[in-house]
């Protein structure tokens, strides 16, 4: 009979640890699915849920789940139901769980009946941000306590070795309770005294504790105003006033401070802080300007090494690595840096991988770029085609007629997208006067980058253009190119020749053709149709002439040529 | 989904502002149940005062039956319960908090239960069962419950703490004694760490220093009296280090009152604990010089606050904690009026936290008065003193709540009180901050005697005054008394 009760009992535990072992289990799958997911997921909402169901479950039955660790293992009722497998690369992750609860000093952890949904998640969030590393100035303990459960109890071990405090050092052989009896103590001598005494304690006592409504109020208002407090913006406040007071050395220190503190807000990209801070010291600088030359030149240098090449390229690496940095503070904190940041940033801008942070580093250039266009332009020499690019796009957003400079050198880059921006913000920034530096580009490979360059000539009416314009019209594979870059080219040197070009318009189509000669009929009819987008005379009179003659393709496109110039304004 | 989640999130937060709603509730009852106790014990049932009171406490109590079916009123751990729910105290509710806490486990009682269909008179006579039964009684919560159940109240069930509860509340208490000693000591232990980790240009572990200050807020908030005893030990060759765990201590202390958060009040005692680290860079032999300082040397110490701001620069952080940290550093010395050290350019309002640690400060500093500098005062002077300056140099609420905390004959107090006895404060009343706890080293005659631990506020209804009442209070130094030996603290 006994026998069989024991066999019942253990058979109870076997299946209590068995439960115990399974639901760990999932509790690890779910955290593994949290810090994979991001929080938004739905495959970590369920786990979630589905965890939640699991716990209930086995505290309704057992009450509590308790589970105790050690370096490697996880155990419940003294059985191991988690041991780490630290061998196997593999399950890092995995593995850590029981070494990062052991590592904080945790020895045991408790869930009670009763568990919350809201404790058990908040657990698990605990635990991702430990194991991912997210919070330095954190451990497992402070989280924890920070989050008051209720439910969820732990064990901690006490590192901290505390010597016993010897109290007072002050060596009294013998308490000289006579000399104060017969010497000091005046007792009061009547009842009335004692009365008004302890009046007056009672008066005193009763105005500590009664806190009058006023008092309240006041006292509300305090809190209230810690509600708003700004820890930034709190140690900023301090930071300028001893930086307006202290002596030169101590001056100096407090700058290196400013500055180290600025490092440790980049590292964990609060550029929104970082920026604060250097308004503040251009703040503080702008006082000193013309009291204290070396406080003002120290500040300057400050602000100077926040842009430092070695600083805007740990920005570079955590814009590429980190997703949630806010791109608005960092275009607010880099716009707030001295022009020595220009050459600097351009460096980045051709290691940045994504469009967004290209984007807000090309504004902050456009903004450095009103004062310092040359330090900007200088972009443009940059090796790499898409930095230059970028710089192109940022010298049109200046819209700095000093930028053509700059984009004439990139009318010759070598790649062909740099080029064809060039020419894209040349048209946007120069004028008539930049036009020559199109005319290399007439006998550039892409035929795309020519049309371009022939349409920007034309619009500027480039008359240096004309000969080499004709140089090309002139040639005898001219009839062969490609249709629409020859029509641009006739239009270009009708626009620009005028009255100039009639000869050459004339040749061409009153020269009869007898080779290849449906593409010289379309060359004659694309000259036809340039000369009918001008309402000048020479032009007219030659359209009406060509008219005249018996080819009837000729013909026609010259008649609807001049239909269409009678509705053109003359010139 | 998406939908799923919102609704969900919806429930969630009504659930939060139901649970917000019945903390608001739990807070109300344990201050109506304090004030209708207080009542009962100066009226007698039929008094009108008395049942004005008791019935606002009614209808407060209908009103929670109606919406939670029944009331369970738990206390346990050093903390009430309401329907399981914890209930939180801010500066008002404070003390009644203690007295209804005080009033269980004066009476064996772990838990009173009130349910559905509880009259009024019933409610009148259970309430006054408590301003009338003695409960220095033997067997008084036997008695308690007999007297209940021949008054005929039947929806009202008060349970007895189990013994084996009881048990191991004694042992925690006492456990907790040690483990406050203990976390105490760590305190100082940190802080003597962080100074001598700075002095070797080594930086300090803020881990450790935030898992330090949670077990003191942890442990502060379940046993304030051994701490006040605590803080009223001096020791002079530790003196930068001990103080600063003192501070710290009796900043968090404010902040319990003010009803802070736990993380705030962790924030506050980290800020509390390194507020003099600026003294690490001043000499050695300044800071613990055995004399008054004289003009130069004063221009060094008022360095400390920006030195301060430096050192915990220096501690490569810039999270919440060290900005608070800076924050306290550089205006405790400041004075509510700014009339203090270093001199601001700007106008500015100290911070909260800057505020309670310039009164714990200067408090500490007064009552702790290094051996040689005669200008140390008691502890009630002391808070006097600060009195004159409350609204110029302390925040005039945020001194009184100080005192609230540490009373108006602190720990550590030496007394003569009208029986000619003297003795030791050792221990304060929330309820009555004049009357404390003394324990009694002398008699009449400046004999030695058996150290006897009376409460001040034991009232002779006989002769219809207080048992013992202070007198006057004295300088232990002048009279050689060592009160560090006669804290309960050992
Ligand atoms: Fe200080
Ligand atoms: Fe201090």
């Amino acid at each position: 009979m006994e026998e069989l009760e024991i066999k019942k009992e253990r058979l109870e535990k076997e299946q209590e640890i068995n439960e115990a072992k399974k639901l760990l289990d999932f509790f690890l799958k779910a955290l593994k699915n949290i810090m994979i997911y991001p929080e938004d997921n739905p495959i970590p909402f369920e786990f979630k849920k589905g965890l939640y169901k699991k716990f209930k479950d086995f505290l309704e039955k057992n009450g509590e789940f308790k589970i105790q660790v050690d370096s490697t293992n996880l155990l419940y009722q003294n059985e191991v139901i988690y041991h780490d497998q630290s061998k196997d690369v593999r399950m890092h992750q995995e593995k850590s769980i029981a070494f990062f609860i052991y590592r904080d000093g945790i020895r045991e952890i408790k869930f009670e009946m009763g568990l919350p949904e809201k404790e058990l998640n908040s657990f698990l969030e605990i635990l991702k941000l430990v194991v991912k590393r997210l919070v330095p100035e954190d451990d497992l303990v402070t989280l924890l306590w920070g989050k008051d459960f209720n439910f969820i109890k732990y064990e901690v071990v006490d590192e901290i070795l505390a010597e016993e405090l010897s109290y007072s050092t002050q060596v009294f052989s013998q308490p000289d309770f006579e000399k104060l009896y017969h010497s000091e103590i005046d007792l009061p001598e009547t009842e009335e005294e004692k009365k008004v005494k302890g009046e007056k304690v009672k008066i005193f006592v009763e105005n500590i504790k009664a806190f009058a409504e006023g008092e309240i109020t006041d006292l509300n208002k305090l809190l209230a105003m810690d509600q708003k407090y700004h820890p930034l913006e709190a140690t900023i406040s301090v930071f300028i006033e001893i930086l307006n007071q202290e002596e030169l050395p101590d001056f100096y220190e407090m700058v290196g401070l400013i500055e180290k503190g600025l490092d440790l807000l980049i590292e964990t990209y609060d550029f929104a802080s970082t920026y604060k801070i250097i308004e503040a010291i251009k703040q503080v600088e702008q006082r000193f300007s013309g009291i204290s030359k070396e406080r003002s030149e120290r500040l300057k240098i400050a602000v100077e090494r926040a842009g430092d090449k070695r600083r805007i390229e740990i920005i570079g690496e955590i814009l590429n690595r980190e997703k949630k940095v806010d791109l608005f503070s960092v275009q607010d904190y880099l716009c707030s840096l001295y022009w020595n940041s220009i050459s600097n940033l351009i460096n980045i801008l051709g290691e940045l991988k994504t469009f967004s942070a290209r984007k807000m580093v090309c504004r902050v250039l456009e903004k450095f770029g009103r004062e310092n266009l040359e330090l900007v332009g200088k972009g443009v020499f940059d090796s790499r085609w898409y930095v230059v690019r970028n710089i192109l796009w940022v010298l049109g957003e200046i819209e700095d007629r000093r930028g053509v400079e700059f984009v004439n050198f990139a009318l010759k880059h070598e790649d062909v997208r740099v080029r064809r921006e060039a020419i894209r913000i040349l048209e946007k920034i120069g004028d008539s006067n930049s036009g020559t530096a199109l005319i290399p580009l007439l006998d550039y490979d892409f035929n795309k980058i020519r049309i371009m360059a022939v349409k920007l000539l034309a619009k500027w009416k480039v008359k240096e253009a004309i000969k080499p314009l004709l140089e090309i019209a002139e040639k005898k594979e001219f009839h062969n190119i490609d249709i629409e870059e020859k029509k641009e080219l006739l239009l270009a040197l009708a626009i620009i020749g005028r009255d100039e070009i009639i000869p050459f318009f004339r040749k061409l189509l009153r020269k009869r053709a007898f080779f290849n000669r449906e593409k010289k009929i379309e060359t004659k009819i694309l000259a036809i149709k340039a000369l009918g987008a001008l309402n000048f005379l020479k032009a007219k009179n030659l359209l009406t002439e060509i008219k005249t003659k018996r080819n009837k393709t000729l013909k026609e496109a010259s008649a609807k040529a001049l239909a269409k110039l009678e509705l053109l304004p003359k010139i | 989904m998406g939908k799923e989640t919102s609704t969900k999130s919806s429930d969630k937060k009504f659930l939060d502002r139901q649970e917000e709603t019945l903390l608001q509730k739990g807070k109300e009852l344990v201050s109506q149940l304090h004030a209708s106790i207080k009542t009962a014990q100066i009226y007698e049932q039929n008094n009108e005062m008395f049942i004005k009171q008791s019935r606002k406490l009614f209808d407060l109590i209908s009103e929670l039956i109606q919406k939670e079916g029944e009331i369970l009123l738990v206390s346990k751990e050093g903390y009430l319960f309401l329907n399981d729910l914890r209930l939180k105290f801010d500066l008002e509710k404070y003390a009644g908090s203690k007295f209804i806490m005080e009033i269980f486990e004066r009476f064996d009682m772990e838990k009173i239960s009130i349910e559905e269909g509880v009259t009024s008179s019933e409610l009148d006579s259970f309430v006054y069962l408590f301003g009338h039964l003695n409960p220095e009684e033997k067997d008084i919560f036997d008695l308690f419950e007999e007297k209940i159940h021949k008054l005929g109240i039947s929806h009202i069930k008060v349970e007895r703490i189990p013994l084996f509860k009881k048990e191991s509340y004694k042992k925690s208490l006492q456990e907790n004694k040690r483990l406050a000693k203990k976390t105490f000591f760590n305190a100082v232990t940190v802080v003597r760490e962080a100074m001598s980790s700075l002095e070797s240009r080594k930086t300090v572990n803020i881990v450790r220093v935030k898992r330090m200050v949670q077990s003191l807020v942890d442990l502060i908030m379940e046993d304030e009296g051994t701490f006040l005893e605590l803080t009223a030990l001096k020791n002079f060759d530790e003196y930068t280090y001990i103080h600063s765990a003192d501070v710290c201590v009796l900043s968090i202390m404010c902040g319990v009152r003010l009803g802070l958060e736990k993380n705030k009040l962790c924030e506050l005692g980290f800020a509390a604990l390194f507020h003099d680290l600026g003294k690490v860079r001043l000499p050695y032999e300044l800071i613990n010089k055995p004399a008054e300082y004289d003009d130069s040397e004063w221009v060094q110490i008022r360095r400390h606050p920006e030195l301060g701001v430096k050192t915990i620069l220096s501690f490569r952080r810039l999270d919440d904690y060290s900005m608070r940290a800076i924050l306290v550093a550089f205006e405790h010395h400041l004075n509510l009026d700014l009339s203090g050290y270093p001199k601001v350019s700007k106008k500015r309002d100290l911070n909260l936290f800057s505020r309670i640690v310039s009164i714990a400060d200067a408090y500490d500093a007064m009552t702790s008065g290094r051996v040689y500098i005669k200008t140390s005062y008691s502890p009630d002077e002391t808070l006097k003193r600060m009195f004159y300056r409350s609204g110029i140099f302390y925040d005039p609420v945020l001194l009184k709540v100080f005192i609230n905390v540490v009373g108006v004959y602190p720990v550590g107090t030496l007394v003569v009180l009208d029986t000619g006895e003297i003795g030791v404060v050792c221990g304060i009343n929330s309820e009555d901050l004049a009357r404390p706890r003394v324990k009694i080293i002398a008699d009449r005659y400046g004999e030695k005697k058996e150290y006897k631990v009376v409460d001040l506020r034991k009232f002779d209804e006989t002769r219809n005054e207080y048992h013992f009442s202070i007198v006057q209070t004295l300088d232990p130094q002048r009279y050689k008394i060592d009160i560090s030996q006669y804290l309960a603290v050992e």
